[in-house]
């Protein structure tokens, strides 16, 4: 009679074990799918992960495009670096969201299924490395041995180890720190570091600032970087209306900033609390391309003949590579598939 | 004795089942293997941190965290203890620590970690800081409780039978209190276990948890699951270690 009692237990804390992990992989496939899992009908709710900065999504959050060309309701989310927007798309939580090429290319290496369907901008100087002046730093090769703060994984880091390598240092002769923007502007002020390579907005606050070099300058030395957008695989094949309408969006913010710079600079202004002067010269530091402007065969390129983005990301994954950050590059035929112009393409043929 | 390893086996059949499960569901790709990844690549990725991640060898990481937690908690047990039977002892001293403590107790630490930082700057102090301030104030309260228990009739018979203020407290408090210090000690040095990761969020570049945080940021899933049983392991060898501890000097811990 014992023994039948413990057997009973024993199966039912056995069963209980097993149920919580069902429970827990339950969870995780729940979250896998998100919002996108609904049918075409039911779909009421768009998340768009975002970052704040002086780029056409700011433009067309603070104008409301999204919502006009969309037409559901959007939600957008803020992030403070991309491998936190990679974290929420990947595990279903956000549809769309704005990130570097590095991050992009990480999560594209790792077999994700996302595809960058839009470059925000190509980074100039809106993304720099810069030392503070009572360092007495004024050269890249001046940083050995000096501390240098980043976000880690970002394209701005991604950026410092190629300018470390123009230089002929590596990330062994300085003492890197992983920092998010806004804890970089607190160190910075306080002289706890010696250099940061980061964007803007937060660039543009740093004091006592001699720039070392731009996002710009290594672009023209072959590394070139870009905030581009992810959408998740599985939304864009069941919504490529959704798609198109997010595209148009920011499209018309490209529009405007290119036929009506005021506007666009005081919007953007108001958007980052700041003076219109600061975001005007913010927003020069990148490049921001309308649609037909990004099928060139320098980014997109077409459906048929995909453009210089799929090299440009196949180049940074082999330099993540060699950095030891990735384990693999697959096949080019992955980053192909990741690079995905479909969209920009109908919505450049309905202008 | 034969109940213990009764229940012990109950224990043991419990991990294995969940481990069965966890390789069942990744082996025939039930759950997508780059959120969960196989215990395989669990294992291999666990081998390749052992020799190196990202410049430091996975017990360099540890040791390094190790380094900060043990700081700070022998800080902690250095200060609260004393502070705390003294608050125990004297009303007055209780009255003007307890709302302060009170206040940042419950506090998430990084609230105020960021105040932290911009005080005392990005290195280690800022972090073992915040591990003290979150080692503190378990120890402390558990002392204080743990005066405030001791039997009133226990002291006076001492008084009584001759014993000085000092006897009293070395030979009738303290040793009254040792079984609730260890209560707090335990939960003190899992309050500062837990805050390490946070800890370990801004300006580190070595530590478990950074690796943790770091791994996420690759998506690397695989080193991110080895991390964190490896966290898992190192907080379960430091409670067994604390209460090897605890047996030995208050042997009578559990027995009225």
């Amino acid at each position: 009679m014992k023994s039948r009692k413990t057997l009973a237990k024993r199966l039912a804390l056995l069963g209980l074990s097993a149920f919580s992990v069902f429970a827990i992989a339950g969870c995780g496939s729940d979250e896998v799918s998100g919002s996108g899992d609904d049918t075409a009908s039911t779909l009421t709710k768009v998340v768009i992960g975002t970052q704040e900065m002086p780029n056409d999504e700011g433009i067309a959050k603070a104008l409301g495009y999204f919502e006009e060309t969309i037409g559901i309701e959007v939600e957008l989310v803020s992030f403070d670096s991309g491998s936190d927007v990679n974290t929420a798309l990947l595990s279903g939580s956000i549809d769309f969201g704005l990130l570097g090429s590095c991050p992009a290319v990480i999560a594209i290496a790792n077999g994700y299924d996302v595809e960058c369907i839009w470059v925000h901008d190509v980074l100039g100087s809106a993304e720099s490395l810069v030392a503070r002046t009572a360092t007495g730093i004024t050269t890249v090769a001046d940083l050995e041995g000096k501390i240098i703060a980043t976000p880690f994984a970002s394209t701005a880091h991604f950026s410092l180890l190629s300018a470390l390598e123009t230089a002929g240092l590596t990330a062994d002769d300085v003492t890197l720190l992983d920092m998010q923007p806004s804890e970089i502007y607190a160190a910075w002020e306080t002289g706890q570091i010696d250099a940061a390579y980061v964007w803007d907005p937060t660039l543009s606050e740093l004091s006592d600032v001699t720039l070392l070099m731009t996002s710009g300058d290594l672009a023209d030395l072959g590394f070139m970087t870009s905030n581009v957008e992810l959408v998740r695989g599985d939304f864009a094949d069941e919504y490529p209306e959704i798609v198109e309408a997010y595209i148009e969006a920011l499209a018309m913010a490209v529009e405007l900033y290119q036929t009506d710079e005021a506007t666009a600079i005081s919007v953007i202004a108001e958007a980052l609390e700041t003076t219109e002067e600061s975001a005007a010269s913010q927003m020069a530091g990148s490049i921001w391309m309308s649609p037909s402007e990004q099928l060139d065969p320098a980014y997109f390129g077409t459906s048929d003949d995909k453009g210089g983005l799929v090299d440009n990301f196949i180049d940074t994954a082999e330099f993540l590579l060699a950095q030891g950050s990735i384990t693999e590059v697959p096949d080019d035929s992955v980053f192909e598939a990741g690079v995905n112009p479909e969209f920009i393409e109908a919505v450049a043929a309905g202008e | 004795m034969k109940k213990l390893s009764k229940l012990q086996g109950i224990s043991i059949l419990s991990v294995i089942t969940v481990f069965v499960m966890w390789t069942l569901l990744t082996e025939f790709e039930l759950v997508d293997t780059k959120f969960i990844p196989t215990p395989i690549s669990v294992w291999e990725a666990f081998l390749s941190i052992c020799s190196d991640y990202k410049g430091y060898t996975l017990l360099e990481h540890l040791a390094e965290s190790m380094k900060r937690l043990f700081s700070a908690f022998g800080l902690a047990v250095i200060t609260a203890v004393p502070i705390g039977l003294l608050s125990g002892f004297s009303e007055k001293f209780r009255a003007v620590l307890s709302p302060l403590i009170e206040f940042y107790r419950p506090l998430p630490p990084l609230a105020y970690y960021t105040i932290l930082v911009l005080i005392l700057g990005i290195g280690d102090s800022s972090k073992i800081t915040l591990l003290y301030l979150a080692c503190f104030a378990p120890i402390y309260v558990s002392c204080v409780s743990a005066v405030i228990r001791v039997h009133q009739d226990h002291i006076n018979s001492a008084y009584t039978l001759g014993a000085s203020k000092f006897q009293v407290f070395k030979d009738v408090i303290f040793p009254s209190c040792l079984p609730d210090m260890f209560t707090g000690l335990r939960t003190s040095i899992g309050v500062g276990y837990s805050t390490l990761v946070a800890a370990e969020m801004v300006a580190a570049n070595v530590g478990i948890g950074w690796l943790v945080l770091d791994a996420k940021n690759w998506l690397r899933n695989d080193i991110v699951f080895a991390g964190i049983i490896v966290m898992g392991i190192t907080g379960i060898l430091i409670n067994f270690i604390i209460n090897k501890i605890e047996r030995k000097f208050v042997p009578w811990s559990g027995k009225a």
